[in-house]
């Protein structure tokens, strides 16, 4: 496919996907007020059309680019409105969490409106990153920011005295969120030192992404400790899951964007 | 209850509560995230001037100089030890207390990693060693500062695009010690030699100008380093004054260039004339006739970091540890999940 040609498809696709996580939000968001919960899953299709583009946008620029397409502000925000997505229709279908699903998906729109703000040419990868560890540690890392992201929607149900999925597996929805996102982020940072040290000779530098990182690793450890413990269940563990986004989005976006980093997204 | 054992079981569980390592672990974050911003602002280049010592060495002789902006990193020390403390307690209290070994499997795994990789981190900060700008001509063997190992460059090549411009530095380079070939790679950007806690990372380059072939009054003149001056059959002299190597600057003149001279016999005239690579400066006219740059003399010398960090030993299993521990805990908890299905406590 000429490039032109996969830029079109690959616009065209884009707005597909807002518009439909558009509608869907707006639709679920509607069918919740008023209680018409029969209707519910035409949200859910119109969502999971939006969410069958984005696969297919995600395919056609990893074919034309001949990597996974995740470096940019278009592409990471993609991935990382791919990943919530995936997150609120796992939940609908497992827990039929309604509740949840206006609210992830509406996190998911917002990704990509700011991922209009990015240019969405295809970039060829440079020679320090062309390496298939490289693969492993972005897909993980926006996998795992993805789950905190839905972590952090089911806490806030949770400090307003609502369940998130409204039949009272809320907990453990936030549960699952931050323990299989906790594990995928690990196998980011250990993907992502294994390629610093064959790259550069040494798993740790001072560089101020990478600092953020274990920051937000070792944030996300000292939850797991107490997420199960008497006195920080509930609220407060809720409370840690909305911080621990707020980090998350400091550490890609803050960090990204306003600071010169070894990770840059413009 | 004796009275000393009255005093040391809220002393144990202090030690031993996952509340001790996660109000140490949000101190941590908070310590490093603070610190790291604000040493950004201070210094951009911060991390850089960090990376260039071993941990140790930076903390005993340069953060000192820039205290009380270093503090940061000497409280990151201290919770970092507190925090391994820590982290070993809570681990060796929840073995003597578990009652089912294969499952949590994978959290042991998990925090045994964690162990080893903090391990190697200490191990390197303090026995860690970095050589930088080790230079080498084609064919030269460098012993290596406080170490017993030597560096042999065989090869050293420069990969250029269509414009000429410099694009990468390849290096055969081979690491030897006391004598013996240890290793021996091609050496590139982003593909250092590594071998066991040694790492070699090549810098570039440095290409100097020995040499430059010239033409005059249509013959070759040359080769003639700086300084050089010969005489002409039409009884002029011809001298090369300054090579400008690649990098400096000669007025506004910028490298790499060359100043000639011709003078005309007996002293009755002078001309002088840069001449550089670039299209249009390669020629000029002295005394009417054209002299041009044929070609230039060069020599090239790698520049190379060698660092040492025992601690790797330690931090690569580590990681393996941890990996292994992930995907243990994954698997554990996907299964409790698909089994249950129920909104359980304690997984």
């Amino acid at each position: 496919m000429e490039p032109v040609q996969l830029l079109t498809i690959s616009r065209f696709l884009h707005i597909w996907a807002t518009a439909c996580y558009a509608v869907g939000t707006v639709a679920a968001t509607l069918i919740m007020l008023m209680r018409k919960g029969r209707i519910f899953p035409v949200a859910v299709w119109v969502v999971a059309l939006g969410f069958v583009g984005q696969v297919l946008l995600l395919f056609l620029r990893w074919n034309g680019s001949g990597h996974l397409p995740v470096t940019g502000l278009f592409e990471t925000q993609h991935f990382l409105a791919l990943w919530v997505v995936a997150g609120a229709l796992y939940f609908y279908r497992r827990y039929s969490a309604r509740p949840l699903f206006p609210a992830a998906t509406g996190l998911a729109l917002s990704a990509l409106a700011f991922a209009s703000l990015g240019p969405q040419r295809l970039v060829p990868l440079t020679p320090a990153i062309d390496t298939p560890l490289f693969l492993l540690h972005v897909a993980t890392s926006f996998s795992a920011y993805g789950l905190f992201g839905v972590a952090a929607v089911a806490s806030v149900y949770q400090i307003s005295g609502f369940d998130s999925s409204g039949c009272g597996r809320g907990r453990r929805i936030i549960d699952e969120c931050l323990y299989i996102g906790y594990i995928l982020f690990s196998w980011c940072m250990i993907a992502g030192s294994l390629w610093a040290y064959l790259s550069w000779g040494s798993y740790w530098t001072w560089k101020i992404k990478g600092l953020w990182s274990y920051l937000l690793w070792f944030y996300y450890s000292g939850v797991l400790h107490v997420r199960n413990r008497a006195g920080w269940q509930g609220r407060p563990v809720s409370l840690l899951a909305v911080l621990g986004f707020v980090l998350v989005l400091f550490t890609y976006l803050g960090l990204g964007l306003l600071f010169e980093t070894s990770h840059p997204l413009l | 209850m004796k009275p000393i054992q009255k005093m040391l079981e809220p002393l144990w569980w202090v030690a031993t509560s996952p509340v001790t390592f996660v109000g140490l672990c949000l101190l941590w974050c908070l310590d490093l995230g603070l610190g790291s911003v604000v040493a950004y602002q201070a210094d951009p280049q911060f991390s850089a001037r960090m990376d260039a010592y071993p941990f140790k060495v930076w903390l005993n002789t340069v953060a000192p100089k820039s205290l009380p902006g270093s503090l940061w990193v000497y409280i990151l020390v201290w919770l970092t030890w507190l925090m391994v403390g820590s982290l070993f307690l809570c681990t060796i209290n929840w073995l003597l207390n578990r009652r089912r070994w294969q499952k949590g499997l994978g959290e042991v795994f998990v925090h045994l990693g964690f162990l080893m990789i903090f391990l190697g981190f200490v191990v390197g900060s303090v026995a860690g060693t970095r050589t930088q700008g080790i230079v080498l001509n084609r064919g030269e063997t460098r012993s290596v500062d406080r170490s017993a190992l030597t560096l042999l460059l065989h090869q050293l090549e420069q990969k250029r695009d269509w414009s000429g411009k410099v694009l990468d530095t390849v290096s055969d380079l081979e690491l030897l010690s006391e004598g013996h070939s240890m290793a021996r790679s091609s050496v590139r950007l982003n593909h250092p030699l590594i071998w066991k806690s040694a790492v070699i990372y090549p810098r570039g380059a440095i290409v100097t100008i020995r040499k430059v072939l010239l033409s005059f009054e249509g013959r070759p003149v040359g080769p003639l380093g700086e300084g050089e001056e010969i005489s002409l059959p039409s009884g002029m002299s011809f001298r090369v004054d300054r090579l400008v190597q690649s990098g400096e600057r000669s007025g506004y003149i910028s490298g790499p260039a060359v100043l000639i001279r011709v003078t005309k016999s007996e002293g009755k005239g002078l001309q002088r004339a840069w001449l550089t690579g670039t299209p249009g400066n390669a020629r000029a006219q002295l005394f009417g006739t054209e002299v041009s740059l044929l070609g230039e003399e060069k020599t090239i010398q790698g520049i190379y970091d060698l660092h040492t960090d025992p601690g790797v030993q330690f931090v690569l299993p580590g990681v393996f540890i941890l990996g292994v521990g992930t995907l243990w805990s994954l698997v554990g908890y996907l299964g409790v999940s698909r089994r249950t299905g129920a909104d359980v406590a304690r997984i």
